[in-house]
């Protein structure tokens, strides 16, 4: 489960974002890095929300592995970056859709 | 459920009611039927003919238009329409929401009031005397909570003190009152009563040091050192966020925002009145604020989120014109006259552009409301032949809806409906050829009525298969939790070869648990494949032998043998689509080799077998693999044949470990369903045929010609929204098509082309007339 601090944390980035702030420059420079990502639609009883999947390299607890990150709260309309309920991921390279397609 | 949404006449009946003025209510009214009356058939009020307009509206059959007219009309000596009137209203808004239903139920018994007697009116303009006693009855109610408030002083009352301080220099008094709590050396030294340039900088600096700390006090110490416009404008917005979302009562909230609101016209209408007008914000809000009062009305803060309103809308340009209004009113005049003086004429293909950089200027505006209206254009620009164009707001979207309170049924309609724009995320629209707003209304009117791919259904039917998945993946990474399989497990594959580009996707397959789609309501599957093919009942029944309800699918292989136009591919496409199965089309009449087993990496042209493409395009463990035409594959022997490369899939033991000679790897592929169609089985060789499951799929006769015909006409309105409204075909039709088909040799391809035909003629003949 999601300890109640990070979804706390996470609300609070969000409530930033939505005020057009970004994640700090601090936050940006140690966030993990995510390669040959696309976004998937996920259903959790009947509550929807956007994954990530991709490969990260040196991530705190998952190493270096093709993942599924936890819930999205904001992908950067730029796609720069991500904010999870977890932490904040830098996108490198483009999208790839469902058929490993670069978009 | 439809009915109960914010329709068009739900909004008409509310901006006509919140209207403050007959005029106002004039130009609502005419506005929001303007398309009726570009129509000569109700021009009468042109000549402030409202009781002809209404006239018209009511012969032509839109009663709500038509109540509106008679309000314009109606004059207060006429007690008995007035009364009228007011049931009207009811009625009408009667099964729509409770917010909706209750607003009118407020006003319309102000207007009864009056009809009654029991309120004095001067009887020249009603609007605003119902108005200017709404704001009456506020203002009693706040008396009696402001009785309340003085015997107990609730939480945040604060922010009240200090918003509505009758000048800026008793405003300064509260704040610096209330921030010697938090940190006293902070403002141990602020001058009170002095507004020089230096004071608004220490001000400002004050308001920088709470920031981490408390950010309302931080922002109080920002409405103090706001001196240009912008500032103010953005101080005011601020103020906005922390008003609604303070713990204060009602009259209260509603006392401040009315303030803040007065404060932000005269930010915006800046240069008529003093430059200094700064220095008084307090006292000139203290002055005019109860002018204010009805655009606070309810106390509802007007908070409703503003991209949340646009899921109410049901067409793009109503969306377009709603998000051009609010953001009207937000931003800063000298901004949106930047944008575009036209921008209610966007379009959807040439305004990607402005609206971005409208979105950009909502961003840089750094206030919460400015984010909610940059997600509301998002929401417009969403495409949803581009799914990716929902990823960047959705998840904001969820969250907004999460966290604002609303009332169940409420949430539950929003929630309806943002879960159709979830699935257009999820790609199963993208074949749709309609806007989303179209989508959503059509959904939430009939469940499952867009068409959509097989492919994206089945996509989706993976995608169920996580659903019980723990909530934090990144920090525990877990397995799902549904059935699943390892199709190709790590041990048993060598390195896939770089090289090859055609691998680069199958890399991910390396020990990945694959979903295995569960075959979730037997019957109703049953039950539709029956209703589309009458004939065949017997046939579906056989195929469908196998399945089990809420067990992985996996059906035995299937030869389907019959005429051709029986629709026997069609089926096999239904049934993937009703399971929501990924079919894998290949054509057996092109199959000259034995490419389906796949092709050895050796070779350049190095392909993997179909059936590991179909699940590395599935995404999930159990595709359907539709081989069609399987007597037409070329017999010889030279290259390999269709039917030799078949041979080890048929069987599950060698299924289970099929080593592909192109990935180099052993596969599992046993829980692949394999179904091959037929015109005539006897080409076939035995060995072949014993493997498969042989159903005959019998060709339709003229006693299935209604069924099958309503089902072409539904699958012709799925296609074609301009179909959608078409009337069923009639005896007389049917009698036509019925001889044209057994002329044509009674296949189901040639059913669709005569149905199609009659359609277009019916199109022609009534076009002439």
């Amino acid at each position: 489960m999601v300890s109640e601090a990070k979804q706390r944390l996470a609300q609070a980035a969000f409530a930033g974002f939505m005020r057009g702030e970004e994640p700090q420059p601090v936050e940006m420079a140690t966030a993990v890095t995510i390669d040959r990502w696309e976004a998937v639609v996920r259903v959790d009883s009947g509550r929807r929300s956007l994954i990530l999947k991709g490969d990260v390299t040196n991530h705190p607890v998952l190493g270096t592995d093709r993942i599924s990150t936890s819930e999205v709260v904001w992908l950067d309309r730029k796609l720069q970056w991500a904010r999870t309920i977890s932490r904040v991921y830098r996108l490198e390279g483009k999208m790839i859709d469902e058929e490993g397609v670069e978009l | 459920m439809s009915a109960s949404w914010i329709s068009d006449d739900q909004q008409l009946m509310l901006a006509l009611l919140r209207a403050t003025t007959h005029a106002e209510a004039v130009v609502v009214a005419t506005a929001a039927t303007d398309d009726l009356m570009s129509r000569p058939l109700i021009k009468p009020w042109a000549a402030q003919d409202f009781a002809g307009a209404a006239e018209g509206l009511e012969r032509h059959n839109h009663p709500v238009a038509a109540w509106a007219f008679r309000m314009l009309a109606v004059q207060v000596g006429d007690r008995g329409e007035l009364v009228r009137l007011g049931i009207e209203a009811i009625q009408f808004s009667r099964g729509w929401t409770k917010m909706v239903a209750d607003e009118i139920a407020r006003r319309i018994r102000i207007w009864n009031d009056i009809a009654d007697g029991k309120r004095a009116s001067y009887g020249v303009d009603l609007f605003a005397e119902v108005n200017r006693m709404l704001v009456a009855d506020i203002a009693r109610k706040m008396d009696r909570e402001e009785e309340e408030i003085r015997s107990k002083p609730p939480a945040d009352i604060w922010i009240a003190d200090f918003v509505c301080a009758w000048s800026t220099r008793a405003a300064t008094e509260v704040l610096v009152g209330v921030t010697r709590h938090v940190d006293k050396e902070l403002v141990e030294s602020f001058p009170i009563d002095d507004r020089s340039p230096g004071t608004l900088v220490f001000a400002g600096e004050i308001s920088r040091q709470l920031h981490e700390r408390d950010h309302r006090l931080s922002w109080a110490w920002q409405m103090l050192a706001a001196a240009k416009d912008a500032e103010i404008l953005r101080a005011v917005r601020r103020g906005d966020e922390i008003v609604c979302g303070s713990e204060l009562p009602f009259a209260p909230k509603a006392e401040c925002i009315a303030r803040l609101e007065v404060m932000k016209k005269l930010a915006e209408a800046k240069p008529e009145i003093d430059d200094a007008y700064a220095v008084e914000l307090f006292a000139l809000a203290n002055m005019n604020w109860r002018e204010q009062l009805p655009n606070v009305e309810g106390g509802i803060p007007r908070r409703t989120t503003e991209a949340l309103l646009t899921l109410l809308n049901n067409r793009w340009t109503i969306a377009v014109r709603d998000m051009a209004r609010a953001t009207r009113q937000h931003l800063h005049p000298d901004l949106w006259s930047l944008i575009s003086p036209d921008i209610y004429d966007l379009r959807p293909k040439t305004s990607r552009k402005r609206i971005n950089a409208i979105v950009d200027l909502l961003i840089e505006d750094g206030t919460f409301a400015g984010g909610e209206l940059a997600i509301g254009w998002l929401m417009v620009l969403a495409d949803v032949k581009k799914p990716s164009s929902f990823y960047t707001f959705l998840p904001q979207l969820q969250r907004l809806m999460d966290t604002t309170p609303f009332e169940d049924g409420l949430r539950r309609m929003y929630q309806d409906r943002l879960n159709v724009w979830w699935r257009a995320a999820a790609a199963e629209f993208v074949a749709a050829g309609s806007t989303i707003f179209e989508i959503v209304e059509a959904e939430v009117k009939s469940p499952g009525s867009t068409a959509k791919a097989g492919f994206n259904a089945a996509r989706k039917a993976a995608m169920q298969e996580f659903s019980e998945l723990d909530v934090v993946i990144d920090t525990d990474p877990v397995l799902p939790h549904g059935p699943s399989l390892v199709v190709m497990p790590k041990d048993k594959s060598t390195k896939l070869d770089g090289g090859h580009s055609v691998h680069g996707t199958f890399k991910t397959l390396v020990d990945e648990r694959l979903p295995l789609v569960v075959a979730r309501d037997v019957a109703a599957v049953r039950r539709q494949l029956h209703l589309e093919y009458p004939h065949a009942t017997l046939a579906v029944d056989l195929v469908l032998r196998d399945l089990r309800q809420d067990k992985p699918v996996t059906l035995k292989p299937l030869l389907l043998v019959g005429g051709p136009g029986a629709g026997k591919s069609r089926l096999v496409r239904r049934l993937g689509e009703l399971l929501s199965l990924y079919v894998f089309r290949y054509d057996g009449a092109a199959a000259l080799d034995n490419m389906f087993g796949g092709v050895s990496k050796s070779w350049n042209s190095t392909q993997p077998s179909a059936p590991a493409r179909a699940v590395e395009q599935a995404r999930h463990a159990n595709p359907i693999v539709m081989i069609d035409e399987l007597e037409k594959a070329s017999s010889s022997s030279h290259n390999g044949n269709l039917w030799n490369a078949m041979m080890p899939f048929l069987e599950p033991e060698t299924a289970k470990r099929f080593r592909d000679p192109s990935l180099d790897a052993e596969l599992d592929l046993s829980r692949v369903t394999f179904c091959a169609t037929a015109n005539d089985d006897k080409p076939l060789p035995s060995p072949l045929k014993d493997r498969f499951r042989i159903i005959r799929v019998p060709e339709p006769t003229l006693a299935h010609l209604p069924a099958l015909a309503a089902n072409v006409m539904r699958d012709i309105a799925a296609a074609d929204e301009v179909r959608r409204g078409d009337e069923p075909l009639a005896d007389d039709e049917l009698e036509v098509i019925g001889r044209a088909w057994r002329r044509s040799g009674m296949s189901m391809r040639k059913l669709q082309k005569i149905v199609g035909a009659t359609l277009d003629a019916r199109d022609q003949f009534s076009m002439r007339h």
